[in-house]
């Protein structure tokens, strides 16, 4: 099986340093992003099975920044973190099409669980693009 | 008073705003230290029995954790110290202590802007008699207000100035383009007789300057 690939997303960065370390240690595959801005970057150019991404950070915060990634990549599988998370921006997250919405501080452990499943649902999303796609050039082509 | 600077007057909403803000942060703070602790963990499973994990990893480790130990201690300090405010409705202070507390409070919601506050306090007391609670939230009003104002990326200056009568805070930015809208929004707290409001715009920056008595008035 493929290493699953992770980005996380957040303007501390003795917090991102520390979660990459861990997690690399555990077989995944990590890149960093210090702002919205430099994970868009990153987004546009990588294919991740999910994110791990801060709400509040400077200029671009996390819903922002979770709606733009969804434009480029709309399979993408996001993770929002906040330091103090309300029912108001839970459902917003979830609304603006968060995989999940988690309180720091957040256990590693549970953390990876739902890394796994934000990968298990991006599989599962692409193989039934890729049946859609079949069906459709089955029929284009009469078979 | 929501951080929309435009949202009707509200007292309470001032204590939860910075409370809220500061325990977000501490939120931050004690999920970095959760990390680092788990990291220790790690490296001490991972490292074989008899042999020392490397020097230089646990210094960089151990160096994570004074640092935000540090920053959190510093946090809950400064929250204390503004719960406290409250305590006597009236009476005399230090208003460097006060504007500089506050400041630091209130570093979290600029930075959340892409902004930064530097204060600028002079060396000796400034004593005043005053309602604590009153003057630091309509200087958390302007200073939201000029934050809101000021151009991407810009300091906030916050600066003490004391006099024979009274201690004004001048609390300025640069400013490239005044929004007429958001100037008809400002709206600071009622019943602050005794601090008086300025507001200017000169080409390329703008300034609010608070004006507080020596005694009240």
């Amino acid at each position: 099986m493929d290493k699953t690939r992770v980005l996380i997303v957040d303007d501390e960065s003795d917090f991102i340093d520390v979660l990459a370390t861990r997690m690399k240690s555990r077989g995944l595959e990590v890149d960093t992003a210090l702002s919205g801005e430099e994970a868009l970057k990153l987004v546009g150019t990588h294919d991740y099975d999910s994110v791990v991404l801060d709400l509040a950070m400077p200029q671009m915060d996390g819903l922002e920044t979770l709606k733009r990634m969804l434009v480029l990549n709309p399979s993408l599988q996001v993770i929002l973190l906040t330091g103090h998370a309300t029912v108001n921006k839970g459902v917003e997250a979830i609304k603006s099409g968060a995989f999940e919405f988690l309180e720091k501080p957040v256990k590693l452990e549970t953390l990876l669980k739902y890394v796994e499943n934000a990968r298990e649902r991006k599989a599962a999303l692409s193989e039934s693009h890729m049946d859609e796609m079949i069906d459709e050039i089955v029929k284009r082509r009469g078979w | 008073m929501n951080t929309d600077i435009g949202a009707r007057y509200n007292p309470q909403a001032f204590y939860s705003e910075i409370t809220a803000s500061v325990t977000h942060e501490l939120n931050n703070i004690l999920g970095i230290i959760e990390q680092v602790a788990g990291l220790v963990e790690d490296l001490t499973v991972t490292t074989s029995e008899g042999e020392t994990p490397m020097d230089n990893r646990m210094g960089e480790i151990a160096e994570k954790i004074i640092r935000q130990t540090d920053r959190g201690m510093k946090l809950v300090k400064r929250l204390n110290k503004f719960a406290h405010m409250g305590d006597v409705l009236s009476g005399e202070c230090d208003l460097c202590d006060v504007v500089e507390n506050l400041v630091a409070l209130a570093q979290r919601f600029a930075r959340l802007k892409g902004k930064s506050l530097r204060p600028e306090i002079p060396d000796d007391a400034v004593m005043v008699v005053i309602n604590q609670v009153r003057f630091s939230e309509a200087l958390f009003t302007c200073i939201k207000r000029v934050v809101a104002l000021a151009d991407a990326g810009a300091t906030v200056t916050i600066k003490l100035v004391d006099s024979e009568y009274h201690a004004s805070i001048l609390i300025s930015a640069p400013c490239a383009e005044h929004d007429p809208d958001i100037s008809k929004q400002f709206q600071l707290p009622e019943n602050l007789a005794q601090i008086v409001v300025r507001e200017s715009e000169s080409e390329g920056s703008i300034a609010v300057e608070l004006i507080v008595n020596h005694t009240m008035g």
